[in-house]
């Protein structure tokens, strides 16, 4: 590691905190007091080293050299740390009384380099692309972290004297800790790193490193197979007889195992059905849902098959084009005439819970109600991955906050928000405040909030009495759910925890 | 000189379907915004014309179409400047567009979709194939593309106001033309406007006989209730009107005044006996015809004080039904009414209103309700409508303000709150509608359908979303949900609290029953 690169990490926050001391000179604790008596000391420490014949920047340079000697001794509190420190806290959050107690919204991380040499680049670049939104779903979400952990132990090396199944455990802890700044694990995360903990402390010490890493390796990968992929097969194919030829189908937001299924009904069983798609502000996962239905061609041979003299290579017709009708609502219209000639309604899952309550996207609850009081069949599709012994009786006391712009931001937009990144973010900051600064208070509030509609709340954090909730899940209680459909069969969500005794002992 | 509201309909038959086309016309839709006239274009895919149409139907009304390209339509320059010679609008265009006139020009099924007063066809049902239904009449294809101004107030076609006196029609057509264009967005502006309107006719009109102006007024409310079919507001307050001229002429004659039904044998009571009746009420009426018209025109400036003070009569109820830092839920950010009486409610209690955003058509509104909400110091939180089941455990009550009371106990609101009012079921949470009397409704809702409005669907899908339009073969956006009487636990009116299922007495002490049905029997 070269001397520049371990020099920025300790300068910033060192920075940090005396500029939070010169901001607030007002409040001075015991502390403060002590850190301005060694400030004392230090000056006069530095004019007795002038007065040596030493200038002021061999003295930084010798400070640093200190610092670096510390560095090396990097014990596990001090990487905690130096994480901690790296992670950006939104000062001015504001979280409505009811939702206080809750994990604040995705506390996004700052500028990278501060801890690049604990954390891999590729958990940086994950935690960006979850705290972005980019991968959004806990099947998503899963499958890249154990893709990136797969690339970390492979560029792991393990200090001396130590041993990798003692010291991988705590590497990867750190990318753990670092990855939950950007969004709280999922559930399925959760089991998944359970898991490979697990497994890493079953290597012997016999075993050389490049022999445990590779068994690491393909053992993560055949976990991705067999508790995703091959799991989704079968839960497939243990519910696409609800699919029926002509039937109406309802679905929530975007799920990965549905998109499978709906695709599955359509291009290998060839069965034609309605589906309807409800959707809600502001993530419009239904859209996500729609666009990889449209992308989803008839399969080649097929078409082939049908036309073998000309052999034009036409673009496969998408499935929604006869075979799949697609009606688009949004979750306040469900009211309406959308569930007179609903089927069966299928949802995704985030998480079974040990009492047997679904912990999904908010609004799967609703639909779930609306369905169960028709006399709607509900269906959940859930790895068994997905099912955790926790228990949890409301939405309120465990969820987790969403960005509150995100419901204020481009009201009429139809699409999912956008995230900026946050360096990006503060960037613009910077240097929108002088011209904020240099633009006169003229322009009313009210002379504003007729002018654009849709700045109307630009400025809520500045209200004290108004609060935003955009909440990132909800519960729906196992009486509206009939089915939930896993690799390890069909069960009512009353014999959830029937499944995670059988999985634990496995 | 005004072109607001105009909006331009792409035909869904046309060959310009590609995805291109949409795009430009997104462009071609800001410039006409921008430089032009204030008017909207919208391309109608395939998928979409059912529910754009009924969005027409229910905003524009009438789509007519002109498919001859080549004549000019009035710019704002051709406007200004006569001396120049109308040129295409095409020509007009930037750059942007300029390659949308090669496709265009030749066959270019633009439709142009009118405010619905300028011309009036029967509203439904609307047929499928719009070119089809081209009112050649007014606008052949050798006429320029038509969008010449219309008169101001507009014309309303002779078919529908035929049947009032010419004086009376003039009164009458500018109301028609705003509700038509929904001018009149407000329920309560409706409603005084509308009984300004009935003082005015009352005033203007000659009539001797009492019944004459009863028949008048009929005529009127029939003119106003096809004037916007799904809106009940006109219609209560011409019933209400009716019932107070029957009333009066019922006090003037107190020897004629036997109570409806009382008792079995006038139910067995000859007709004749009754046309007799009312022939020797019809003398005696007209002698008081002079006095009658101050007493009713004071009777309707009464019912307007009625409806401009619906707030100040809601706030004694406040304190009853609101605890000290309860968490009330409203799902109808629009009602002006809910926001007076939490405002009221706040000055006795303190409590914290989650406000439910109401996503495609009233989001910008919840903004602004929330926002006065807090100004008034008031806890405000706003949420998304899929945390409604989310957060339900925690509310005490649910607000909502209700279009129209029927007289059954059930109401219409906005889009989303049958979700809500089921989530309440299903936790137990009452729920409370606050509405004022002039909401009543003494009709029963009969068919659900015919209550919901279908708005623009382009709310729900944006049509520059081409390639989500293109696979979707339904999208819709109803603005309203008619709500079930056992889902309502208390309707707050100004004159008290009352259950669902009591409120056809409301109606039957401020409607005469024999006013229900406005057509001649």
């Amino acid at each position: 590691m070269s001397e520049t690169k371990t020099e920025a990490p300790k300068a910033e926050p060192a920075e940090k905190t005396a500029a939070t001391e010169a901001s607030t000179p007002a409040q001075l604790s015991n502390k403060e007091l002590k850190e301005l008596k060694k400030k004392e000391k230090a000056a006069k420490r530095a004019a007795q080293k002038e007065a040596a014949g030493i200038t002021p920047e061999q003295q930084q340079q010798i400070a640093q050299q200190k610092i670096d000697k510390k560095k090396q001794l990097a014990t596990n509190t001090n990487l905690k740390k130096q994480l901690s420190q790296a992670v950006y806290k939104d000062e001015d959050k504001k979280i409505p009384a009811l939702f206080s107690h809750l994990e604040t919204r995705e506390q996004r991380n700052a500028s990278s380099p501060t801890v690049s040499h604990i954390v891999h680049p590729e958990i940086l670049k994950l935690s960006l692309q979850f705290s972005s939104h980019k991968i959004l779903g806990s099947t998503a979400r899963l499958r890249s972290v154990l893709q990136v952990f797969k690339s970390v132990i492979r560029d792991y090396k393990t200090p001396q004297n130590t041993t990798l199944s003692r010291h991988l455990t705590g590497h990867l802890s750190h990318q753990i800790e670092y990855l939950k700044s950007s969004r709280p694990l999922s559930i399925s995360m959760g089991n998944a790193i359970r898991w490979l903990k697990q497994e890493i402390s079953h290597i012997s010490i016999d075993t050389s490193d490049e022999e445990a890493k590779k068994g690491l390796i393909s053992s993560i990968d055949d976990f991705i197979r067999e508790k995703i992929d091959l799991s989704d097969q079968l839960i497939i194919e243990n519910s696409a007889h609800h699919i029926t030829e002509g039937c109406t189908v309802l679905t929530f937001g975007h799920s990965e195992v549905l998109l499978k299924l709906f695709q599955y009904c359509v291009v290998e069983q060839k069965k034609s059905f309605n589906l309807v798609v409800v959707d809600s502000h502001p993530l419009f996962e239904g859209k996500k849902l729609l666009n990889s239905l449209f992308s989803t061609k008839i399969t080649a041979e097929e078409s082939e098959s049908a036309s073998i003299s000309s052999r034009v290579s036409l673009p496969a017709p998408s499935i929604t084009c006869d075979m799949l009708k697609i009606s688009y609502v949004l979750i306040n219209l469900l009211s309406s005439t959308v569930l007179e000639d609903v089927d069966v309604a299928f949802l995704g899952a985030h998480a079974m819970l040990s009492n047997g309550h679904l912990y999904s996207r908010v609004g799967t609850a609703m639909v779930a109600m609306m369905c169960h009081r028709r006399n709607i069949p509900v269906l959940t599709c859930c790895e068994s991955i997905k099912f955790s012994d926790r228990v949890q009786l409301d939405s309120v006391t465990a969820n987790e906050l969403a960005d509150p712009e995100d419901l204020i931001n481009d009201v009429n937009s139809k699409k999912p928000p956008q995230r900026k990144l946050l360096a990006l973010e503060q960037f613009m900051k910077q240097r929108e405040d002088p011209a904020k600064k240099e633009a006169p208070k003229k322009s009313s509030d009210t002379k504003e909030e007729v002018s654009k509609d849709t700045d109307i709340l630009k400025d809520w954090k500045s209200i004290p009495l108004l609060n935003i909730l955009n909440i990132m899940y909800d519960l729906t209680p196992p009486m509206y759910i009939n089915k939930v459909v896993t690799e390890l069969g069909s069960l009512p969500p009353s014999s959830v925890p029937v499944i995670l005794r059988e999985y634990k002992s496995s | 000189m005004k072109f607001h509201g105009y909006s331009v309909v792409l035909g869904p038959d046309h060959p310009l379907e590609s995805r291109n086309m949409v795009v430009s016309f997104a462009h071609f839709q800001d410039f006409i915004t921008k430089e032009l006239l204030n008017f909207q274009f919208h391309l109608i895919p395939k998928n979409h014309s059912g529910s754009v149409l009924s969005g027409a139907t229910h905003r524009q009304k009438h789509i007519i179409t002109s498919t001859t390209p080549t004549h000019p339509l009035p710019t704002k320059r051709a406007q200004t400047n006569s001396n120049k010679p109308n040129q295409n609008l095409f020509h007009n265009f930037s750059p942007k567009i300029s390659s949308l006139k090669a496709p265009l020009r030749p066959h270019l099924p633009l439709l142009i979709s009118y405010p619905p007063s300028t011309y009036t066809l029967s509203p439904s049902p609307f047929p499928h194939r719009i070119t089809s239904h081209l009112p050649q009449t007014h606008l052949g294809p050798t006429q320029p593309f038509c969008l010449y101004k219309p008169p101001i107030p507009p014309r309303i076609s002779t078919e529908m106001t035929q049947s009032l006196p010419p004086d009376i029609r003039t009164i009458v057509e500018p109301v028609v033309a705003q509700l038509k264009r929904r001018q009149l967005s407000e329920d309560k502006k409706t409603a005084v406007e509308v009984s300004q309107l009935l003082m005015r006719v009352i005033s203007a009109a000659r009539w001797a006989d009492p019944l004459d102006l009863i028949d008048l007024i009929r005529q009127v409310g029939i003119v106003l209730e096809k004037a916007t079919p799904k809106d009940f507001i006109p219609g209560n307050i011409v019933r209400r009107v009716l019932a107070l001229i029957r009333e009066e002429i019922d006090s003037e004659n107190p020897t004629d005044n036997t109570p409806m039904i009382s008792s079995m044998f006038s139910l067995l009571s000859t007709t004749s006996h009754l046309t007799q009746l009312s022939n020797q009420l019809r003398k005696q009426l007209k002698k008081q015809a002079s006095d009658m018209r101050s007493i009713i025109i004071q009777g309707i400036k009464d019912l307007i004080d009625e409806i401009c003070n619906v707030k100040e009569e809601l706030e004694s109820m406040s304190a009853d039904l609101i605890h000290d830092n309860e968490i009330l839920l409203t799902a109808t950010p629009q009602s002006d009414t809910v926001l007076q009486f939490l405002i009221r409610a706040r000055a006795k209690r303190r409590f914290t209103v989650l406000v439910m955003e109401c996503y495609p058509n009233e989001a910008v509104t919840a903004q602004k309700f929330v926002k006065e909400l807090a100004k008034h110091k008031i806890e405000a939180v706003l949420i998304p409508d899929s945390t409604v089941f989310a957060v339900m455990s925690r509310v005490g009550k649910v607000i909502l303000g209700a279009n129209t009371v029927f007289a059954n106990g059930g109401c219409t609101t906005s889009a989303g709150v049958a979700n809500v009012v089921e989530c309440a079921k299903e936790h137990k949470t009452p729920v409370f509608a606050v509405a004022g009397l002039y909401k009543l409704s003494p009709l029963y809702p009969f068919n659900r359908e015919d209550l919901i409005e279908v708005g623009n669907s382009g709310k729900v899908l944006s049509y520059s979303d081409s390639e989500l339009i293109e696979n979707v073969d339904v999208v819709t956006n109803p603005l309203g949900d008619y709500i079930a009487p056992e889902h309502i636990d208390i309707y707050i009116t100004n004159v008290g609290g009352f259950a669902p299922s009591f409120i056809y007495r409301i109606v039957l002490d401020n409607y005469k029953p024999e006013d229900n049905s406005l057509e001649k029997r």
